[in-house]
């Protein structure tokens, strides 16, 4: 399946600034394994040392979060996958 | 156990300087909230600078209060005979009935800690709250203690042992103990 | 008696165009500006009365007709929890609408022992002034010595300038570079470490050429039961520091601030704890502003490195927020020294890392060329680069200076159709924080459209959806010990409102978890609820590290504030009456918008073009929803139009007749 990666939200200064990354795969998780393929610092950023998806991130696919399934999701073509970091401020 | 006498002990690693001690002070002793008006008062050096990396500065909050000193200079020059030891407390506290207001004391305290209003015409000093010191009560962070004096410095011993500790924990050191290990 | 207890007693109105300093008595300030001071309290609802009585119509921002209002409040410099902080107000240079910010540490309380409630500051000096507030006597000075000094220096300079007897004497507002060349969007700072970070007021004042307000004060605030006011606020903190879950964190970490912690975000290099633990005279706990138990100043020393030497007092979460997902910083001694050099130079850094991050957007795109941002080649993560253009923009130098100086609307409009169309999250032409937040928590992201200064969400800043993450998250639930499920349990039950609006809210019974944060039921209504909670502790003026639904979970409610503000003034406060004080300062803001700029439901809205639709409800949702009927809903819930005006009836459930005639309201 053709995917593409909504880097924009904080990761932009690792994907040498594609906004958004052509992938493919039939999980999020096969898309994710190949953004971070493409752009191996994404890495620290995307996944926990146990391979579980970072503490603070959330994986949207098109417009619609992930959870509880997350990694394990479906894509097809034409898929978009945000990635995005919860709000902190103050 | 009630007589001992007890003295307030400050940790500047703890304390954050948010000045409770002093707002507490002033509201429960004089029914209005002011720095001027605190018995404890913390000295702030905040670093002026806190500004260009070759300028040395630091961020230290010190109380500077009353000692209740054992001889104490203010009872010994007081013309009137207006300060006198609680044998509750241990405190040293002024008699407003022969208080004259020369201000002598102030003068003669090598501490700075009796202080003056200008409004209501009296010196003042920190009598410990009749043996509950509200500062320490109020202090968030516990920065501020009460303890006996036979105890006063172990707080400060503790924290000092504990850092040597920590220094030799370090890995070079047990590197070089383990030879041949 | 004719000032309340809690109140210093006098109000000063400068002038700086004649100059002189007219002190009034409060209630002569109250009589001036209608003020039933148990309807306001301080703090944003006095600056919302001042402004509305004294700008009428829309006006320049940088022209002499408009104002800079400090208020504290009755609780300020008392022995109240958390008593610190005082509200700064002005028409704001970005969007020209209603503007404030909060400010801490020790100025507000100086303010209050010189005896002042409030400081109005109209007109124009003639030329560089800085104005001491010396107990009882105020003159003016001339600053052109002072004009051009960074925030440190200013600082230092201005103490010994008035003579401070011992340290922390002398407490001074002052300006900085950025402020003295009009960049839009450049705040005050209070001591070097406090600044009201979105509210322009830096540029307004130095519009007026006001560089500085310093003050010394010796004098009391008369209190209505003053042991009382010692027990009530023993009370509330020994209760605060026994069931706040969070605590710990701010115990160990100085708050949730350090996201390396209690998120593991992976950044490089020392984190917070260490650079706190190695200054040369640690601060393990912190400091704090006056009367705080949870205080959030991180006393740092940077040893080694590229920033070797560096002291910094703060480690804010904002400037991590920003310097991360705006600028790219992975570094620890990166962010702090953002927070130094925008400190230093006089810049909001949610507005320019904003600025900066979409110039870095617009280069990409060749929008921004070379030739337009004067040679420099603009990428992401790169400090050294950050720091010159953040020099550039603070003195207006070159093209590329200046149009980031402007802030983000105006960079679009400048750059036309194409910039427009990528511009980051904003609204009534200011940026938010973050390049984009609208795939997150509905409450914070809605937040933003109907915040009245707008922007951002700091006027909601609930977090109830946000710490909402799956069991597996390493996030500060764990790192407290405690389940999603068992932390929100008790923040539920503890949550200080009336259980009936709980269930509205939480449903019946009231629960949060992850459906909760799944649907937009009693969205909308705790949006107006927090809105409204929010305003009341910036007119009384408190502190939001401490307050219910904002980083502490179960902190301080109306409740408390009811109990604490009765001893401080004796009235007899109800929470009931406390939050209708919040709602009615809100309210009186939005009418300021629509009165002087014409600002509705049109204004409520994001002005960047993303592609999908905002509105999604929490971290976790399955469906989403727009703007539109959310926003239909809470103004349904406040009472207002269809349009997003208060109507008649609400303005006169809330004592705002007087203003609903002046605007001829026929609803």
């Amino acid at each position: 399946m053709k995917v593409k990666v909504d880097c924009q939200f904080f990761l932009l200064h690792l994907t040498d600034d594609h906004m958004e990354v052509d992938v493919e795969g039939n999980t999020v998780k096969e898309c994710l394994d190949q953004l971070v393929a493409k752009y191996p610092k994404v890495k620290k950023w995307l996944y926990r040392e146990d391979g579980e998806v970072a503490n603070y991130i959330d994986i949207f696919v098109n417009l619609e979060s992930t959870f509880p399934n997350q990694l394990n999701d479906p894509v097809k073509d034409g898929d978009v996958i945000y990635i995005v970091m919860m709000h902190t401020a103050g | 156990m009630e007589n001992k006498e007890k003295t307030l002990v400050h940790d500047a690693t703890i304390c954050t300087g948010c000045m409770r001690c002093m707002t507490t002070c002033s509201t429960y002793n004089f029914g209005s909230t002011s720095f001027t008006k605190s018995r404890i008062q913390i000295v702030r050096h905040e670093g002026h600078a806190l500004t260009r990396m070759d300028e040395v500065d630091e961020l230290i909050f010190q109380p500077m209060i009353c000692q209740q000193c054992d001889k104490p200079r203010c009872q010994e020059f007081c013309p009137a005979h207006a300060i006198d030891r609680n044998p509750k407390t241990n405190a040293m506290v002024i008699n407003y009935d022969r208080c004259i207001g020369c201000r002598m004391c102030m003068a003669v305290c090598p501490f700075g800690a009796m202080r003056y209003d200008t409004k209501r015409h009296k010196v003042f000093k920190c009598e410990l709250c009749e043996g509950d010191p509200q500062c320490v009560k109020l202090c968030p962070q516990e920065a501020l203690q009460f303890l006996s004096k036979d105890v006063a410095n172990s707080p400060k011993i503790n924290a000092l042992s504990q850092r040597l500790i920590e220094a030799q924990r370090s890995p070079e050191v047990e590197v070089k103990t383990n030879v041949g290990a | 008696m004719l000032v309340p207890n809690g109140y210093a007693g006098k109000v000063v109105y400068i002038d700086l165009t004649k100059p002189e300093a007219k002190v009034v008595t409060t209630d002569r300030f109250f009589k001036d500006y209608n003020i039933d001071p148990r309807l306001w309290l301080g703090g944003d609802g006095f600056i919302a009365k001042v402004l509305w009585k004294d700008i009428t119509k829309s006006i320049d921002p940088l022209s002499p007709e408009n104002e800079v209002v400090i208020a504290t409040g009755p609780w300020t410099g008392t022995a109240a929890p958390q008593s610190g902080r005082a509200m700064l107000g002005c028409v704001s240079p970005e969007t020209t609408g209603y503007s404030s910010g909060s400010l801490g540490w020790y100025f507000p309380a100086m303010l209050k022992y010189a005896g002042y409630d409030v400081v109005i500051v109209r007109g124009k000096a003639a030329k560089p002034t800085y104005v001491f507030i010396d107990d009882d006597e105020i003159t003016f000075h001339d600053a052109s010595k002072l004009w051009g000094k960074e925030t440190g220096e200013t600082t230092k300079a201005l103490r010994a300038a008035c003579g401070e007897r011992f340290d922390g004497e002398v407490r001074v507002l002052t300006i900085a570079p950025a402020a003295e060349n009009l960049v839009l969007y450049s705040p005050p700072c209070g001591d070097g470490t406090s600044c009201p970070g979105r509210s322009g007021g830096g540029t307004v004042m130095a519009s007026k050429n006001l560089k500085a307000i310093a003050v010394r004060g010796t004098g009391e605030i008369p209190i209505y039961d003053p042991k009382g006011l010692v027990d009530a606020s023993y009370r509330a903190v020994k209760k605060f520091q026994e069931e706040e879950p969070t605590l710990k964190i701010w115990k160990e970490e100085g708050g949730t601030t350090d996201l390396s912690v209690t998120a593991q975000w992976p950044m490089t290099g020392h984190n917070l704890g260490v650079n706190r633990a190695k200054a040369d005279v640690p601060h393990l706990r912190n400091a704090g502003c006056l009367n705080c138990h949870a205080p959030c100043y991180h006393w740092l020393q940077l040893k080694g490195g590229k920033y070797n030497g560096l002291r910094q007092l703060g480690g804010h979460m904002t400037y991590i927020t920003t310097s991360l997902r705006n600028l790219g910083f992975e570094e620890f001694d990166d962010w702090i020294y953002y927070e130094r050099l925008t400190q230093e130079l006089g810049l909001d850094p949610a507005s320019f890392s904003m600025a900066f991050s979409y110039a870095v957007d617009l280069f990409m795109k060749g929008i921004l060329t070379t030739e337009t941002t004067d040679g420099l080649v603009l990428r992401r993560a790169d400090g050294e680069l950050v720091w010159e253009v953040a020099r550039r923009v603070a003195h207006r130098q070159g093209k590329f200076g200046n149009l980031l100086a402007d802030g983000v609307a105006k960079m679009a409009k400048a750059l036309g159709p194409e910039a427009e169309a990528i511009m980051p999250q904003t609204v009534k032409d200011k940026p938010s924080i973050q390049r984009d937040s609208k795939l997150q928590a509905l409450m914070w992201s809605f937040g933003a459209l109907t915040n009245p200064r707008g922007g951002d969400w700091l006027r909601v800043h609930n977090v109830w959806e946000l710490a909402f993450l799956p069991e597996n998250r390493d996030t500060y639930p764990k790192f407290i010990g405690m389940t999603n499920l068992e932390l929100y349990k008790i923040c539920t039950e503890r949550l200080d409102m009336p259980i009936e609006l709980k269930k509205k809210i939480f449903g019946d019974p009231p629960v949060t978890d992850a459906n909760w944060v799944k649907n937009t039921n009693g969205k909308a209504l705790f949006t107006v609820w927090t809105e409204n909670f929010v305003a009341l502790f910036n007119d009384l003026v408190t502190c939001m590290f401490g307050a219910a639904t904002q980083f502490m979970m179960v902190g301080f409610g109306p409740t408390t504030y009811a109990e604490n503000l009765n001893k401080v003034t004796g009235w007899g406060v109800t929470y009931d009456e406390l939050m209708k004080v919040g709602e009615r300062t809100l309210t009186l803001q939005r009418l300021f918008n629509y009165r002087n700029k014409g600002w509705d439901i049109k204004q409520d809205k994001f002005q960047d073009k993303a592609a999908y639709e905002p509105g999604t409800v929490g971290i976790y949702r399955n469906k989403i929803v727009p703007w539109e009927q959310i926003l239909k809903e809470y103004y349904e819930l406040r009472g207002w139009t269809p349009q997003g005006i208060p109507t008649k009836a609400k303005l006169h459930e809330l004592k705002l007749d007087d203003a609903a005639d002046e605007l001829k309201l026929t609803v």
